[in-house]
């Protein structure tokens, strides 16, 4: 196992991709920073939420359904690298293993160079310095999303292992779409009697992690801007939903590896 | 002698279809084994059974002695499975160190089979650029790696020019020669396999329809001689004494000498002076390839 994830390691920081998608994660984190030089009042809890929480916005806005299946899925398929792996005695689930865990340190890695850079970029230019760096509050809402990001990431793997490049990426996309998410969310004002739409979309706002965590993002926006009543967010079912996510997805994963036939 | 492989009854179903249809075999340690079959016969697909890259529908499949399929024997197995899985956009080099790392190999083997394949002077061009023969080479080394008992090449020179064909050839035959290597060998190329093999596999629609030796096959593929003469009987008893009972027969009005191709001038001129009409001389041959020919029904 130790050998698979030293080789899976080596492929991964040899990939451009990682330093292109921390490179990203970096400037959104450094523009953020350069921002607050203009906000009158801001300080460093401002500068520390806004670095941490830029890169779950990030993640699932634009980046994150590209990862695992770029990733993963390509090994998979027809003419992957897998053959020369699996002839040689290691397991389908040691290879999924690793390659799960490797993904795990890509996503570490660009959360912490990332923040990192954008909070040592920031500290010069916020106006507070006095105050608490996070509250309670934030550091529980920050532990909630890297649950529910770990369990949208499950269900981006179970995609890039059980298909092709082109249809992972594509479901993986939509679903973790935050325009489908804002449909879902506002579909209550398209219901024509407003009773029955309203509770399927809280269903799915709630259960659905990919989505409840767009909500979070959305309403954490609107929490930076002093409008936090706009959304209300209910944070009771996040933790719950993503370990029952993860547990399908991952459990999904395996079943699907497991079962893998390597034909061509 | 230990068998590296046995398999027992193996099938393997594709929906209706067996692509391996009940195959008992046994590739003994130190054997350089041949399969031959048409396209779709089942060969590759008995050697994704034999890696563990497919599951059997039924039958056994024992390696190294192991009734399972583990990492303790699959990982003194080498393969090279139809194309080449590579990294395409790195170098040779860089595709050895990172199999290295699974296979236990160090950089000296990396260097090693770089030199066995002749890949030395790549240096950092991508393998997505490299040639299909290249690929192919690079393929075989990344089989290399690790220095496997067991071999497993499904159309080894596939894309390698003559030259090339002849290095994986002499290849093939020292690390089985120096290191006592057991090969698992398909190919296209009956020529090119019967200047290597010890034991051919005919496979025809998933059944192993025989295994036999390859001197057992050389004793089966004889050259001969068909000679049309007034006295057939005289003639057998003159050339019996010549030649040996053993290669002389009679067929139909003609006179059959086996192994002696190379003599028919000196073959009529002794028939001619001992007073006999020699009104034809043909020569015959059931080579190789016909042989397997006929075995698997048709063309290869």
């Amino acid at each position: 196992m130790g050998r698979l994830i030293r080789y899976e390691l080596r492929k991964l920081f040899s990939s451009k991709l990682l330093y292109i998608i921390t490179a990203i994660f970096t400037t959104r984190t450094v523009l953020q920073a350069i921002v607050l030089a203009f906000i009158e009042n801001s300080s460093i809890s401002m500068l520390v939420n806004s670095s941490l929480y830029g890169f779950f916005a990030l993640y699932v806005l634009f980046v994150g359904a590209w990862i695992a299946p770029t990733f993963i899925s390509p090994d998979y398929s027809s003419g992957g690298i897998l053959p020369n792996v699996v002839s040689r005695g290691y397991s389908r689930i040691q290879v999924f293993l690793a390659k799960y865990i490797s993904l795990i340190v890509f996503h570490v890695f660009a959360f912490v160079v990332s923040s990192a850079i954008g909070i040592i970029v920031g500290l010069p230019l916020v106006r507070d310095m006095s105050g608490t760096v996070m509250n309670s509050m934030q550091l529980d809402r920050l532990l909630k999303m890297f649950i529910a990001c770990f369990a949208t990431l499950s269900l981006q793997v179970l995609f890039s292992v059980a298909c092709r490049i082109k249809s992972a990426v594509f479901f993986s996309i939509l679903s973790t779409n935050p325009f489908l998410a804002l449909i879902v969310c506002f579909l209550p004002f398209f219901s024509p009697n407003g009773r029955f739409i309203p509770w399927l979309s809280k269903f799915i706002m709630d259960w659905y992690v990919p989505f409840a965590y767009i909500k979070v993002i959305i309403s954490n926006a609107f929490e930076q801007i002093g409008a936090a009543s706009v959304i209300k967010v209910d944070f009771s079912y996040l933790v719950i939903s993503s370990i029952i996510m993860f547990a399908l997805s991952f459990g999904g994963s395996i079943w699907v590896v497991s079962r893998k036939e390597i034909s061509k | 002698m230990e068998a590296v492989l046995r398999t027992e009854h193996l099938t393997k179903t594709f929906g209706n279809k067996a692509a391996v249809n009940d195959v008992s075999m046994t590739i003994e340690k130190g054997d350089i084994s041949g399969f031959i079959g048409k396209n779709g016969a089942g060969k590759t697909t008995l050697m994704r059974l034999v890696l563990n890259l497919i599951f059997p529908t039924s039958g056994t499949i024992e390696l190294f002695g192991e009734s399972k399929l583990t990492k303790a024997n699959l990982s003194r197995t080498g393969s090279l499975i139809e194309a080449p899985t590579l990294f395409l956009n790195c170098s040779a080099r860089e595709n050895l160190k990172r199999f290295a790392i699974l296979y236990g190999a160090d950089n000296n083997d990396i260097e090693n089979v770089l030199k066995e394949v002749d890949l030395t002077g790549t240096g950092n061009k991508k393998a997505g650029k490299f040639s299909f023969g290249m690929k192919q080479r690079l393929g075989i080394a990344i089989a290399l790696l690790g220095n496997p008992d067991f071999i497993i090449l499904d159309e080894p020179v596939n894309g390698l020019d003559p030259e090339g064909m002849k290095e994986i050839r002499d290849l093939i035959l020292r690390l089985n020669r120096e290191k006592g290597t057991t090969f698992l060998i398909s190919s296209h190329l009956i020529d090119e396999l019967s200047k290597v093999v010890t034991k051919y596999g005919i496979i025809r629609d998933g059944v192993l329809v025989e295994e036999i030796s390859a001197e057992n096959l050389k004793k089966k593929c004889t050259h001969t001689l068909k000679i049309t003469v007034d006295n057939v009987d005289g003639a057998k008893a003159l050339l019996s004494a010549a030649y040996g009972n053993d290669c002389v027969s009679v067929d139909g009005g003609t006179v059959v000498i086996s192994d002696h191709n190379d003599e028919s001038a000196e073959i009529n001129k002794k028939l001619f002076e001992s007073g006999f009409s020699v009104s034809g001389i043909e020569t015959a041959a059931t080579d190789i390839e016909s042989y397997f020919i006929e075995m698997m029904g048709g063309e290869l």
